[in-house]
């Protein structure tokens, strides 16, 4: 497999979509600074990033799941697994703990991905059945620790900063950086594209497409269980729909990315966008005096405002380049 | 795959013709539901009461409303996941306009239902007119409609008028107006799938680029479907609202992927083009059965999500190995 490297117009083209979609972040970041500029200042700011990491955590692996062709959306069950199971845990040391949630967490997603791949079974239909699998876990065998208390480690985590910034948010960037990076610079990421771009291609060009298949979910596993974690350190308690909000926002955040449903198209940089547009939404609708149910209508137009200022971008770009 | 040689044996040996092989695939469900029956009958013969059936009907009616539409919006090769915010919609609707409403609360039953079809036509001109996926566009109109929801009624309240709870849970010849329900519901696809809109919905859904071809306007047909889906969804909501006697502005999500899980255990495929409402009743039935198989054997409510789960993987995985084994 040869790298091209892509100039010019090229480069226009293929980033159109992420460039709208920071178009869109700054939008939303202009209208933050003009009504409420204390959301950005301080200890503010931090709460903001937190949230933002959380929702960026959880949808790192969806990135990776949606550009490989598929979805999955066991993420909030995956999540609150792993808030929860982090209470069962709690006679091992924390880092192991946290350690063998986020294996748990990359197993449960290899289940989505060996039936995706070896079972036929279709990623909604899989990750639908799977996340009832471990809600049924939760619900049956969790029992106990529903609101569980939070073991040490975690609220360490959440509670200590490095610098300015806090860890969670740092642990993010490193994260982000190193899935920016993976896929645009490695073998693995070009595989996963081309996976998701048209699998019978990739397979007649010598890629373990079920193996590419599976790696997406794994991750999507376990960064959704890491996730998990970390929100109930940061919440100090667990609770089965601790992860209901984290189904739309993981998946909205890839679109708003820039990201293409089908697959092949798309970056975890364009995601990053999306996750900052959806936190600051959250942030700015109570300044704005709107409640939980104009949050969510305003979620849906921004959403469907995003898709078509990314679909703009690509269609303005393709056009300069003729 | 090696380990797959019994089932694949198993199944060769079956029935001779390829044409029953895939028959028994396809009664498959009918005969799971019937077993399953059979079971929950013989554990707790009560059950099989007509009152008791209608009982249960009532409860479940939501669940198969909203997979009966989400069919059609799947038939035609989409997906409709805002019927979650639809179910809400009608219900806080309902529950805060139907006793005030001017003309009367069937008048607003009915303005309600229309809701739904516009709701479901907006859907529809995002996933043709607007070019969307249908899982994105009813992504973002599931946020929309879900807000509106709790913007109509911010919490479970609201009142319902007494004649309209009546109708859901009276009876009439004797049967709980549930039952009756589902057999104009069954009735009514059974005469439906017979017109040329129907032959249609399955070309559009089938291969939209031959169907064009020979002079289907696949826009309409499509949009009419995820319309008819929405109008579906209010209905759900409706009854939801009218048997609780509340309004639900949250209820509606809980039935999204359930609804799901029920069109594909019934046998329609999610790529469109191959199904019917008539599986969708048998699959949505077998959920609600196994839900009381659970109860009667004293395990939790939960359990049913592990078993519903493991059912979906299975279908779907023995679907897919049978059509393997036909293009062997």
């Amino acid at each position: 497999m040869h790298l091209d490297i892509p100039r010019g117009r090229e480069v226009l083209t293929a980033h159109a979509p992420t460039v709208a979609s920071y178009l869109l972040t700054a939008i939303l970041l202009a209208l933050a600074l003009g009504f409420a500029p204390y959301l950005l200042s301080g200890g503010n700011l931090n709460t903001q990033l937190t949230f933002a990491a959380f929702i960026g955590l959880a949808a790192l692996g969806q990135t990776l799941v949606i550009l490989a062709g598929g979805i999955d959306l066991s993420v909030p069950w995956v999540l609150a697994f792993g808030a929860i199971q982090l209470g069962n845990f709690g006679d091992l040391p924390g880092g192991v703990a946290i350690v063998l949630i986020v294996v748990l967490g990359g197993l449960i997603g290899m289940v989505n991905g060996v039936g995706v791949v070896a079972l036929g079974v279709s990623p909604i239909i899989m990750t639908i059945a799977v996340g009832g699998l471990v809600q049924g876990y939760l619900l049956e065998f969790g029992r106990g620790n529903l609101y569980s208390a939070v073991p040490e480690l975690a609220n360490t985590i959440v509670s200590s900063s490095i610098g300015p910034l806090p860890l969670i948010v740092v642990l993010w960037g490193i994260l982000a950086c190193a899935t920016g990076a993976v896929l645009s610079k490695t073998i693995i990421g070009r595989r996963i594209y081309a996976v998701g771009t048209n699998d019978r291609t990739a397979r007649l060009s010598g890629i373990n497409v079920p193996s590419t298949r599976v790696l997406t979910y794994v991750v999507s596993g376990a960064m959704a269980a890491f996730a998990g974690v970390l929100l109930a350190g940061f919440l100090g308690a667990a609770y089965p729909t601790i992860g209901e909000p984290y189904l739309f926002g993981s998946i909205a955040a890839v679109l708003l990315g820039g990201a293409a449903i089908e697959g092949g198209r798309g970056s975890y940089w364009g995601t990053i966008a999306g996750t900052l547009t959806i936190t600051l939404l959250g942030a700015l609708t109570p300044v704005l005096g709107l409640h939980q149910g104009e949050l969510r209508v305003v979620y849906g137009l921004v959403i469907l405002v995003g898709l078509y200022m990314a679909r703009g971008g690509l269609l303005l770009a393709s056009r300069q380049s003729r | 795959m090696p380990m797959l040689q019994p089932l694949r044996a198993a199944l060769r040996g079956l029935p001779a013709s390829r044409r029953r092989r895939a028959e028994l695939l396809g009664a498959l469900p009918f005969i799971l539901l019937v077993g399953l029956v059979a079971v929950y009958g013989a554990m707790e013969p009560a059950v099989l009461d007509p009152a008791q059936v209608g009982y249960q009907l009532q409860s479940g009616m939501p669940l198969i409303l909203v997979a009966c539409g989400q069919t059609l919006a799947i038939l035609v090769g989409g997906i409709d996941l805002s019927v979650g915010g639809i179910v809400s919609l009608s219900s806080a609707l309902l529950a805060t306009q139907a006793s005030t409403f001017p003309g009367g609360p069937w008048a607003a039953v009915v303005c309600i239902l229309g809701v739904g079809l516009i709701a479901g036509g907006i859907n529809g001109i995002l996933v043709t007119f607007g070019r969307l996926p249908p899982f994105i566009a009813t992504l973002a109109t599931w946020s929309i409609y879900s807000g509106l929801a709790l913007v109509v009624l911010p919490k479970d309240g609201g009142t319902v008028p007494a004649e309209i709870t009546d109708l859901a849970v009276g009876k009439s010849a004797g049967l709980a107006n549930s039952i009756w329900l589902l057999v104009i519901l069954v009735g009514a696809w059974l005469v439906f799938r017979r017109t040329p809109f129907a032959t249609s919905l399955f070309a559009v859904g089938g291969d939209e680029a031959r169907a064009r071809l020979r002079g289907v306007r696949s826009y309409p047909v499509k949009i009419a479907a995820f319309s008819a889906t929405g109008g579906f969804a209010a209905a759900a909501g409706l009854w939801l609202s009218a048997t609780t006697t509340t309004g639900l502005p949250l209820a509606g999500d809980a039935l999204i992927l359930p609804s799901i899980a029920a069109i594909v255990i019934g046998g329609t495929s999610l790529m469109g083009g191959a199904g019917g409402i008539g599986l969708t009743v048998v699959g949505a039935l077998i959920l609600l059965v196994l839900r009381g198989v659970v109860a009667v054997l004293g395990l939790t409510p939960t359990f049913a999500y592990i078993v519903t789960s493991c059912l979906l993987i299975g279908m779907v995985a023995l679907r897919h190995f049978a059509r393997r084994l036909e293009e062997d």
